[in-house]
């Protein structure tokens, strides 16, 4: 088993504008290689690439968000998702992070910050069990 | 800040040089011409942000010099009349051949710097505004970018595109809204209302939108109210459509900007 060196994002966002912004976002932060989805089914397809993180928009046109989520959780347990979401309702964010988002954020104007600081705690935890591989 | 550069075109030696010391007096940077055909030569080898332009000369005289910038060096640089004559008659003729002002001579100093000021000012405007179109945030009166432009720092390229995106994608969305509205889809209703407000955010038109999108998705997703959500549509569609008639105009004279 080989590290990959670079890791893979996909985003999925039906709004081709909030798709780019968050692209352009990650490429000026990260290096990531990053595939972008404008609908649910259409990421589920290639779930057999096994990205490192998923950002998911929770509502999308076809399946929305919490069932895009279940499938991912079945397929790739291990893959932290992450929920972007218009929407500010407190039951939506229980029941996401039940069905295990890692992280549920807001699109307002503090979304971009809350979305690398997510990221950065996923890449240090992924490099804590890394770390704790090689020890074992 | 850097002097503004004034040509003064004068065949009256005298008239001239008292022309020539008030402009400098007032921290104008000056350059004299003898009559039209010297003031048209200077006018094509350089960039002058006012002519002070006597209207009886030999050679060539101010009227025809001035229907000659106009028209031939096609710039749009403020020319005002230095004229002997006081009548209103005259004053059209001056208006008539493209100048932007008359000064009567012998002028007072305050009187012509007061002339200056007002075209400079003007000019000064005009130009501000056209550099807010072409340039940075102002696009109409549905949209503004300063959110956009804040996001996109400097790069020119995810700003473009993002309105580009708008314009493709939103009359897209607007017409698929139509359709749902039509066949009562409240599920498609709820989803496109949603991702309409997304985009109308990115471009500043949220401000015109926003709460009828709210309202829309709301309805959408209650299962109610039809006919509301058919006025709050006719609202919705009226809006992007503008906001997109704008921003075309907007990347139309970018491109023009960047390619002239």
């Amino acid at each position: 088993m080989t590290r990959k060196t670079q890791m893979s994002i996909f985003i999925v966002e039906d709004n081709p504008m909030y798709s780019l912004y968050v692209d352009t976002l990650l490429k000026e932060q990260f290096n990531f290689k990053i595939s972008t989805y404008e609908s649910g089914e259409k990421c589920l397809k290639d779930l057999y690439l096994t990205p490192d993180i998923i950002i998911l928009d929770y509502v999308l046109g076809g399946i929305d968000g919490l069932a895009v989520l279940s499938v991912i959780k079945k397929q790739l347990p291990d893959t932290p998702v992450i929920l972007l979401t218009g929407q500010k309702d407190i039951n939506t964010a229980i029941q996401l992070m039940k069905a295990g988002a890692f992280e549920y954020i807001i699109k307002d104007k503090d979304a971009p910050q809350k979305l690398a600081d997510a990221i950065v705690r996923i890449e240090e935890e992924k490099s804590r069990k890394w770390k704790r591989f090689i020890l074992v | 800040m850097k002097k503004q550069k004034v040509l003064l075109v004068e065949d009256n030696e005298l008239s001239s040089e008292l022309g020539f010391s008030f402009l400098e007096e007032a921290g104008y940077d000056c350059r004299v011409a003898a009559n039209g055909e010297e003031a048209l030569h200077a006018l094509r080898s350089g960039d002058f942000d006012l002519v002070l332009m006597d209207v009886e000369m030999p050679v060539m005289d101010g009227l025809t010099a001035t229907r000659k910038i106009r028209a031939e060096l096609k710039k749009d640089v403020p020319v005002i009349a230095l004229s002997g004559h006081t009548s209103a008659e005259e004053h059209e003729k001056c208006i008539a051949a493209g100048m932007n002002d008359c000064v009567v001579k012998p002028f007072q100093k305050e009187a012509l710097y007061a002339a200056i000021a007002k075209q400079l000012k003007k000019n000064g405007a005009a130009k501000k505004r056209e550099e807010a179109t072409a340039g940075s945030t102002a696009a109409g009166a549905v949209t503004d970018l300063t959110y956009l432009r804040s996001i996109a720092r400097n790069n020119e390229g995810f700003f473009t595109s993002m309105i580009r995106i708008f314009t493709e994608q939103t009359p897209e969305d607007v017409k698929k809204l139509d359709a749902a509205v039509h066949e009562c889809d409240f599920e498609t209703i709820r989803t496109l209302a949603h991702k309409i407000k997304t985009s109308v955010v990115f471009v500043g038109a949220d401000a015109h939108v926003q709460r009828e999108l709210v309202e829309m998705e709301k309805l959408g997703e209650e299962k109610k109210s039809i006919l509301r959500i058919a006025e709050l549509f006719a609202h919705v569609k009226k809006t992007c459509t503008t906001a997109c008639e704008e921003l075309t105009l907007f990347l139309a004279g970018k491109n023009q900007k960047s390619s002239g």
